[in-house]
């Protein structure tokens, strides 16, 4: 690992031309329990994310990722350090505050999809839209099939209720309602955790698509083979970044790809 | 949160759970039912009481024997203080009254062929039937003529008369036997509803004076004196002056000594309608708490509700809910479930009552206040039981509630 130093390095000097980090996380440390009891999850963690990376943080379960993603995500406050998303400093506000930067900046995907039961697909990606203040109900229909188109569903699924879906098909309903409040970052949670192989890459082409159009993605995973994806990774261990790489592989496909077209 | 998507959401949410919704209103429903139909039945008891009372004789005072307590206490009615010139002096001397009818009434036992029964006999004047508003249906009732020549002619009610004859308003020019004593029919009387001993369709008339010459003895004291005053607002005063002409014809100084007593008829409807409104609050009170019950039925169907949803909470909270939307959001759904019960219940309610009016089963009152009040009794078991349970929701935290299994 001691290449992954100096590409961290580089990785800083050349990100050092771009515009202000989306992400900035300087410091994080996040503790359970209290006094005897305590447990570090998180240790100093800081590194930024740039508008349009597709990073993946990768780690062995109890490696404190989904405390990150959890911080990153606003559903949780570091216990210290400064998290700063979209020019806002996330880490000191309220739980009302939370929700309304969960609403309008960041997009979930969840492992285990959470799409409401026995609803349509329609009404699982206007959700997120119910709770903001600044889209138009008359905007809504526009964006819930801009949303469903972006994430690969055909606009014939709109109205079929979530349990007549595939596996597929239920996460790239959960990728539109990630997309339909056209956040600035989408956050996945292990998104091909409960998927075969196949509809896993299906999912992962997804959200190369979308990072191709300009999105910025970070996708939480433990498979090394999901994260090899992703432009860049970041590897944490023991609440620690161990390393911080772009990822050659990729790249070296990327480069393939547009040789060959 | 916009209401127009928090009513959308609820709407959606009950439907997808339409036979628990529907269980849980189910409640909600026989409470409000219950609370307008019982209190309906009290109301229209007491009604009915007054109505009874009513139909004893409008504004009626009715003068008993009696004395107040001394050393040995009399039974009310039983002194044998009341004599026809009592009568006669109250009938010369007062004012503001539309009769003075006095009575002799006692049990005795009548046949007719093999029928037979034990009732009411009361002697009196024509002048009764002005006093007591007895109607007759079919023949006619006794004159002053028939009373001077002391005639054996009776008056029958309808109770009597369907025991004897068959027929609640046959028994015109039948024969009749009284304590022995052949007494022949020439009216009945229309029904005029009662009950209990002192029904007035159980009772026959016959003429006062043939009464004292045949069943109860020449020189028998009145058992009572019913006096008609002219409207209600005079019964005080037509009452302050029986009580001075009686005492005065008397010779009784002190009012104390008094050897009759006065029952105004408005006192007995008071006291009557208190009791029959004690009822309906007794009625109210047992459907108020089936209510309550149906409250806690809610509020237990809702934190199931929570529990269930817990995910779903989560992952609304994920993508933005802030605590007050998920209140609110269990909060209506709780606030619904209680309004269409009211609403149903209300429904209900009022077509049991229409059954119950239209098959006279029971007397009942429809009191639109108590359909006001339940109306407002459900929105309020709506918020106060669904309170609770909605800040449960809202308080869930979204990690923990995300991970619930």
């Amino acid at each position: 690992m001691s290449t992954s130093v100096s590409q961290t390095t580089t990785l800083k000097n050349e990100v050092d031309l771009q515009p202000s980090p989306i992400i900035s996380c300087h410091n994080l440390v996040k503790v359970y329990g209290e006094k005897d009891n305590v447990v570090t999850v998180l240790s100093n963690i800081s590194f930024n994310i740039y508008p349009g990376e597709f990073t993946a943080i990768v780690g062995p379960s109890g490696s404190g990722k989904t405390t990150l993603m959890n911080i990153l995500g606003a559903l949780d406050s570091p216990t210290s350090g400064s998290y700063m998303l979209d020019s806002k400093i996330v880490s000191s506000l309220k739980d009302d505050e939370l929700a309304d930067i969960r609403n309008t900046k960041i997009g979930f995907v969840f492992q285990s999809f959470n799409l409401l039961p026995r609803t349509t697909v329609e009404r699982n990606v206007r959700l997120p839209m119910i709770y903001s203040t600044n889209i138009a109900i008359k905007d809504r229909k526009n964006k819930i099939l801009a949303a469903i188109l972006a994430a690969g569903l055909e606009e014939s699924k709109l109205y079929n209720k979530s349990n007549q879906l595939s596996g597929g098909q239920m996460q790239r309903v959960a990728i539109a309602r990630a997309l339909v409040n056209d956040p600035s970052i989408i956050l996945a949670d292990e998104p091909t955790g409960n998927l075969d192989q196949t509809t896993g890459k299906i999912v992962i082409d997804t959200f190369r698509q979308l990072n191709q159009q300009g999105r910025t993605i970070i996708l939480i995973t433990h498979d090394l083979n999901v994260a090899y994806h992703a432009q860049r990774i970041i590897h944490i261990e023991d609440g620690k970044i161990i390393a911080d790489e772009l990822n050659h592989k990729n790249s070296i496909r990327e480069k393939s790809k547009n040789e060959i077209s | 949160m916009k209401y127009r998507d928090l009513l959308n959401e609820t709407i959606f949410t009950l439907l997808v759970n339409k036979a628990r919704s529907a269980l849980t209103i189910l409640g909600i429903v026989i409470g409000i039912a219950a609370v307008i139909i019982l209190i309906a039945v009290g109301e229209g008891t007491t009604a009915t009481v007054t109505q009874n009372i009513s139909a004893l004789g409008s504004n009626l005072i009715v003068v008993v024997p009696g004395s107040t307590p001394g050393i040995v206490n009399q039974g009310l009615g039983t002194a044998q203080t009341l004599t026809m010139t009592d009568a006669t002096v109250l009938q010369q001397q007062l004012q503001f009254v539309n009769g003075v009818s006095p009575e002799l009434a006692r049990h005795f036992q009548i046949t007719y062929g093999t029928n037979n029964t034990n009732t009411n006999v009361i002697g009196a004047n024509p002048i009764y039937t002005a006093v007591h508003n007895v109607t007759i249906n079919n023949g006619s009732f006794f004159n002053q003529q028939q009373n001077n020549s002391l005639q054996r002619v009776a008056v029958v009610g309808p109770g009597v008369s369907q025991v004897l004859f068959g027929n609640p308003y046959a028994g015109v020019n039948k024969q009749i036997e009284i304590n022995g004593v052949i007494f022949s029919v020439i009216g009945v009387t229309n029904i005029k509803g009662g009950s209990g001993v002192a029904n007035p369709d159980n009772n026959i008339y016959i003429p006062l004076k043939t009464a004292q010459q045949y069943l109860f003895g020449q020189n028998q004291a009145l058992s009572s004196i019913s006096v008609s005053a002219i409207n209600a607002s005079s019964i005080n005063l037509v009452e302050q002056e029986i009580n001075n002409i009686l005492l005065a014809t008397n010779n009784i100084t002190n009012p104390a000594n008094a050897d009759f007593q006065l029952i105004n008829q408005s006192s007995i409807v008071a006291s009557l309608s208190s009791t029959s409104q004690t009822l309906t609050v007794l009625l109210g009170s047992i459907a108020g708490i089936s209510l309550l019950v149906a409250g806690i039925g809610i509020m237990n169907m809702m934190l199931t509700t929570v529990t269930e949803r817990t995910r779903e909470i989560g992952l609304r909270k994920a993508v933005g809910a802030k605590k007050k939307d998920i209140s609110s959001q269990f909060l209506s759904e709780a606030v619904a479930l209680t309004l269409i019960g009211g609403i149903a219940g209300i429904l209900l309610g009022l077509i049991v009552i229409k059954i119950l009016t239209v098959t006279h089963s029971v007397t009942v009152v429809t009191q639109w206040w108590s359909i006001l009040i339940a109306f407002g009794v459900s929105m309020l078991i709506g918020i106060v039981f669904g309170y609770y349970p909605a800040q449960r929701a809202a308080k869930l935290k979204p990690i923990e509630a995300l991970k619930y299994e």
